[in-house]
């Protein structure tokens, strides 16, 4: 308490946790190997809402102020991504009030980057229903398609009942069938 | 269970993430602002005036708190802790029911039962613990049944919009009282005396409950469907339903169907004063849920692993 907390060295090493004495440098060396894979998850799970970086930037500082609460360091990265997933998730959750505000129209602009200019239709719609998704129902399906965690596990990280989040991840697959114009089966 | 949706999805993702990573700062810069929000504040609050605000806060607080929960203004609650790692086979699971009362007759003094509940389960092949429930192919949440266990606070009357705090009336404490809120307030689309004019669409439509037993315990039986007609763009967030004692709330997606248990984890015997109960009995809510109707084999192996539950009420002293 008290005590000034040191910004973390620019130059990650490559692992986080062979070589690494103190928990500060462990986690240090974890932010550079994994910045980029966090900001992957809160880009996905932002996507056209709260900049993902934005989402990153806290859950790191969240991370190192509660770095203490780390029981287990081979657990590293499930409980930065538990934070990642969270604040992304808090960031962009809406205020109930504007849930009765019109919906933003499709706005190219707010998309993540093109570089190759590949806006194919199966994109621009993927793009679209996705957008439809609340933020809890896009984390989950990120968590549980894309990173491949399970259903329980995927429930843990984002603190929801295991029957929560199977309902998020049905009502997102209806959802999204119901976008793209797939017939239910 | 694998879908075309999935797939799409899956592809879908995998490219998105890519490009994301093109437009984000690189670590240096996010390292950079980052060692700027920690560093130290150069003036801070002096820590005494601190302590002193917090000191008087808690006071507050602490004294608010003991006048509702003494005019019975405030409800006791019931919490479900973080409950055991999972286990295959026969599961003992932790749940934690704790139940606070009064001590010694002293209004306003709480005390938590120090023993969690628990409740052991015998699993057909193909179940298994997730720690907090019980469930089978848990991987495959269109086809799975899940058990869970919750210490239900309040139940939401509008669940669609969930916009609303729920209705939590003392008459909630009871068993009888706890089954009435999930049948009154979400009906079987008749008019009711909540709903005159009938409900409104997206409502849960719930079963009359009956009465059973589970473990020895008395408990009321009752089942939830969530339409399935309506339009998800109504309800964005699906339909929060109810809310745990932590806060947790139990979202439910269109065509969900919950069948859920009440049990009155207590005494049998309950003290009544003027025709209102004054010593409640800690209410374990036992859902089993999934999504559309499950197979008849599926509700057979439910039978049988509610027949096998075993709970042992938080010991301790109970009023």
């Amino acid at each position: 308490m008290g005590s000034t907390i040191d910004p973390m060295p620019v130059s990650p090493t490559e692992l986080a946790v062979s070589g690494v004495d103190s928990l500060e440098d462990q986690l240090a060396a974890f932010f550079g190997t994994h910045y980029e894979r966090m900001t992957r998850l809160a880009s996905l799970i932002c996507h056209s809402g709260v900049p993902a970086e934005d989402a990153v930037q806290a859950a790191m500082e969240q991370a190192w102020r509660r770095r203490k609460s780390l029981r287990d360091s081979s657990r590293l990265r499930w409980w930065l991504d538990r934070i990642v997933v969270r604040e992304a998730i808090r960031m962009n959750r809406r205020p109930w009030w504007t849930r009765f505000a019109a919906q933003p129209m499709y706005d190219e602009a707010r998309l993540p980057a093109d570089p190759a200019q590949e806006m194919t239709a199966e994109r621009m719609a993927l793009v679209s229903a996705f957008r439809t998704l609340s933020v809890e129902q896009r984390a989950a399906c990120v968590l549980h398609l894309h990173l491949g965690y399970a259903v329980a596990e995927t429930a843990e990280l984002m603190g929801a009942p295991l029957e929560t989040t199977r309902s998020r991840l049905r009502l997102a697959r209806r959802r999204l069938r119901a976008e793209l114009g797939e017939d239910e089966s | 269970m694998t879908t075309d949706v999935d797939d799409r999805l899956r592809d879908f993702l995998a490219d998105e993430g890519g490009r994301s990573t093109l437009a984000a700062p690189s670590f240096e810069e996010a390292v950079g602002r980052l060692a700027q929000r920690l560093a130290p504040r150069a003036q801070r609050t002096p820590r005494r005036l601190m302590v002193i605000l917090a000191a008087a806060l808690l006071t507050a607080a602490a004294l608010g708190s003991a006048i509702g929960i003494g005019s019975g203004w405030l409800r006791l609650p019931l919490v479900i802790d973080t409950p055991s790692i999972p286990t295959n086979g026969d599961a003992v699971l932790e749940v934690g029911l704790h139940y606070y009362t009064r001590e010694g007759g002293v209004q306003g003094i709480v005390a938590r039962v120090p023993e969690p509940t628990r409740i052991h389960a015998g699993l057909p092949e193909g179940w298994a613990s997730t720690g907090s429930g019980l469930t089978s192919e848990p991987d495959e949440p269109e086809r799975a049944l899940a058990i869970s266990f919750w210490a239900v606070d309040g139940v939401s009357t509008a669940p669609c919009t969930d916009v609303g705090e729920g209705a939590d009336p003392p008459m909630m404490r009871t068993l009888d009282g706890l089954a009435e809120a999930f049948t009154l307030w979400w009906t079987g689309g008749a008019p009711s005396e909540m709903w005159p004019a009938g409900p409104p669409p997206g409502q849960p439509r719930t079963t009359e409950p009956t009465s059973t037993t589970v473990s020895g315990f008395r408990a009321r039986y009752l089942e939830v469907r969530i339409p399935g007609m309506v339009d998800t763009g109504e309800c964005p967030s699906g339909y929060a339903t109810w809310r745990n004692a932590d806060g947790v709330v139990r979202r439910h997606g269109p065509d969900d169907v919950s069948r859920i248990w009440i049990v009155e984890v207590g005494p049998p015997d309950l003290v009544y004063g003027n025709g209102v109960p004054q010593t409640p009995s800690p209410l374990l809510v036992i859902d089993a849920s999934s999504g559309g109707e499950p197979s008849p084999e599926a509700l057979a192996e439910l039978a049988d692993i509610i027949d096998s539950l075993r709970i042992e009420p938080p010991r301790g002293e109970m009023p």
